[in-house]
């Protein structure tokens, strides 16, 4: 067991929340393993500014609160900002909206994230069912998670035979194999992804779903761009 | 892993009580204790029953503790308000194994139910005593002559059953029967309030006479442990799965996209995928895929020969075949130089593949057995499927005598092949004749030869066995 996973988890039960945010579940899947995004939280519209800056724009500033689940539905999310001035604007838009459309949300902050190039959109998720315990989820992400429905699942603790089966059964697999002069993509990167997640599925019996979503696959490694973790 | 000694008990016991065996001859004739008799069980069978004093030629007692010698299982089918008293009375006994025939638990969903099967519960924790059902059919093995329905066949097989449900097996066990199939060991355990398919499946593994496994399920309360008991067992002996109940279930409020993305389908999908166990979706298809897994041995690819009529008989069938994931392909043309020689001399028969090779209204042509070993030889085929369609002559003349000739040179044949064959001979438009083809392929069955009576039944299974051979290929 990881300590500042055990943290992360152990903090937020309790000030019993069952939603990390999207900064602690980044954290949580980097101390996995896995490559994320650089997000940081920024408190007031200085940091916001001076963190864009640290980090090169453009940046992206998404709405911190554990009780905004869906962030677009308080316009909570602003992409693509280059300057300064466009981060200051975007900051005090999304306090804005997000104070008038959750007025009962504790608001932590927002979160400045560099742009991550961009990739082949995956999702990777988790969830507990019923008979089988923790089954991981792989599919490829954006349309074709929300109509073609085309994801794979696999029961864990899996082997490295059904990580590589999860994601070659995908319909969309061509699409990972360079298709049409598009980059192959480094499957045995998200191969070793879905075992490093195996595990910790296996070892933190309080996370009760998540997703990595998008990741973005490219032919060298992967971003998880936004995540989600629910606790028991 | 250790050997449940207890599920020995269960399977082999030297001796059986019949609790709540009937007073009245004619009932229990047809019941648990007239049925062991008829049977052939050669233990020692103890009827209960406190008014009786002799039931079928035996000596009746009161209860299990009347009993002077041991028992070491019992059959309870008596009221179910009774049966918690039964099952203290056989701890007291020391019998290790009780199979509770008896319903009206949970599953009725009256309270009254609900509170036995709380108190059943609380009996086996106390460890004493494992429990085969409630409401369930219990144990078949011909071996020692202990079954649920005496229509089953006496002789001893390699097949093993681990089942929920006993009535779909009271439907199966026959036409596997019927189909040549001969079974080893039988459960069916009902709702499992103790012994589940884990259990089961993990005792079958490691049973000797026991080479395949066939499953019906609907849930596991330890999914987990039935998964690996699964993964486990089909590296070594092929797993067949009728999964009850597969429909998505109403998913409630769930806040991921994960969670509103797995339905039970989708989750039983990957068990499939990662044990490697062979899925079946009817009791009918259960039968048809034993029968391939049985009879075939190893199939060392997907690439099919196809021996039949020509026209849309093979296309059809090089159609099905290819929609299901096997493979047509063309023979080599080394094969075709000869068979262009042993083909008739009239135009059209397509000795490409699929091939047609005189079968006609002599029966099969002197020339059957050389085409089918030719097939079987080229190096871009690993199974072969002869179609035969008798009743197209019985108009001209054949009958049981040349479908009986037809069906012997295939089984001569298949011993000498270098491929795995597979015979479909189709049922033709009248009783007689029928009774006929049935026959013939009752004939090549019990000769270990795997026969079907359709096209598509045959090809389901062929394309299902090839996948379980690359699976256990894979590691």
């Amino acid at each position: 067991m990881n300590n500042v996973i055990k943290q992360i988890i152990d903090k937020a039960k309790s000030e019993n929340r069952n939603l990390l945010t999207e900064i602690e579940a980044k954290q949580v899947f980097k101390e996995t393993g896995l490559q994320v995004t650089d997000t940081r939280l920024a408190s007031n519209k200085k940091d916001a500014v001076a963190m864009s800056a640290e980090m090169g724009f453009p940046v992206v500033l998404k709405i911190v609160s554990p009780e905004i689940l869906h962030k677009t539905e308080a316009d909570g999310v602003k992409l693509n900002l280059k300057t300064a001035d466009e981060v200051a604007k975007a900051f005090d838009e999304i306090m804005a909206s997000a104070k008038e459309k959750f007025p009962n949300a504790n608001i932590h902050g927002v979160a400045v994230q560099g742009m991550a190039k961009s990739g082949l959109e995956i999702i990777i998720g988790m969830t507990l069912d019923a008979q089988f315990g923790p089954v991981l989820m792989f599919g490829l992400g954006g349309i074709f998670v929300e109509v073609m429905k085309d994801v794979s699942f696999g029961i864990t603790p899996l082997t490295k035979r059904d990580a590589g089966e999860m994601i070659r059964s995908i319909k969309g697999y061509p699409l990972l194999n360079g298709f049409r002069g598009t980059p192959k993509i480094d499957v045995a990167n998200l191969e070793s992804w879905l075992l490093k997640l195996s595990d910790f599925a296996q070892t933190y019996p309080d996370v009760k779903e998540f997703d990595l979503n998008p990741v973005f696959a490219y032919s060298q490694g992967a971003m998880v761009v936004d995540a989600r973790i629910i606790l028991k | 892993m250790v050997q449940d000694l207890n599920l020995n008990v269960a399977f082999d016991p030297q001796s059986i009580a019949v609790v709540g065996a009937s007073s009245d001859d004619k009932t229990e004739k047809v019941a648990w204790v007239g049925r062991l008799q008829e049977f052939g069980f050669k233990g020692k069978i103890y009827p209960i029953n406190p008014k009786a004093s002799v039931i079928l030629g035996l000596k009746a007692y009161p209860s299990v503790k009347a009993v002077p010698e041991t028992i070491d299982y019992a059959i309870v089918s008596i009221r179910s308000s009774f049966v918690p008293g039964v099952l203290r009375d056989c701890i007291a006994k020391g019998i290790k194994v009780v199979h509770i025939f008896t319903a009206g638990f949970a599953e009725t969903g009256m309270d009254e139910g609900k509170k036995l099967q709380e108190e059943v519960i609380s009996i086996i924790k106390e460890g004493k005593i494992r429990i085969i059902g409630p409401n369930c059919m219990g144990i078949y093995n011909p071996k020692t002559g202990l079954t649920f329905n005496i229509r089953f066949s006496r002789e001893v097989g390699n097949v093993g059953i681990v089942s929920q449900t006993g009535a779909g097996m009271m439907e199966l066990i026959p036409h596997a029967n019927a189909r040549g199939v001969r079974f080893s060991k039988v459960v069916s355990y009902g709702n499992a309030l103790d012994l589940n398919a884990p259990e089961f499946v993990e005792y079958l593994a490691n049973d000797n006479d026991t080479k395949y496994i066939f499953c019906y399920v609907e849930g596991v309360n330890d999914g987990y442990r039935f998964f690996n008991a699964v993964r486990d067992c089909n590296r070594t002996k092929p797993v067949i799965i009728l999964k009850g109940g597969l429909t998505e279930g109403g998913s409630g409020a769930v806040s991921s996209h994960t969670a509103s993305l797995a339905g039970s389908e989708l989750v039983w999908k990957a068990f499939f995928n990662q044990t490697g166990a062979i899925q079946v979706d009817t009791l009918s298809e259960a039968v048809e895929q034993i029968v391939a897994v049985e009879k075939l041995a190893e199939i060392k690819g997907r690439r099919i020969g196809i021996v039949a009529r020509g026209g849309g008989v093979g296309v059809v069938a090089t159609d099905t075949c290819e929609r299901v994931g096997l493979k047509v392909p063309a023979l080599t043309k080394e094969t075709r130089l000869e068979l262009a020689k042993i083909t008739p001399a009239e135009a059209g028969s397509s000795i490409r593949n699929p091939v047609e090779i005189g079968l006609g209204r002599f029966g099969v042509s002197e020339y059957y057995a050389k085409g089918l070993t030719l097939v079987a030889d080229d190096p871009n085929i690993d199974v072969v499927m002869a179609v035969l369609n008798p009743h197209i002559y019985t108009q001209e003349g054949i009958g049981a005598k040349e479908i009986d000739q037809s069906a012997q040179v295939l089984i001569d044949t298949a011993k000498t092949l270098s491929k795995p064959l597979v015979v479909v001979m189709t049922l033709g438009d009248s009783i007689d004749v029928i009774g006929m083809e049935l026959h013939a392929t009752e004939t090549m069955l019990n000769a270990g030869l795997p026969a079907f009576s359709t096209v598509e039944a045959a090809i389901v299974a062929i394309s299902k066995t090839a996948k379980y051979w690359e699976f256990r290929r894979s590691f």
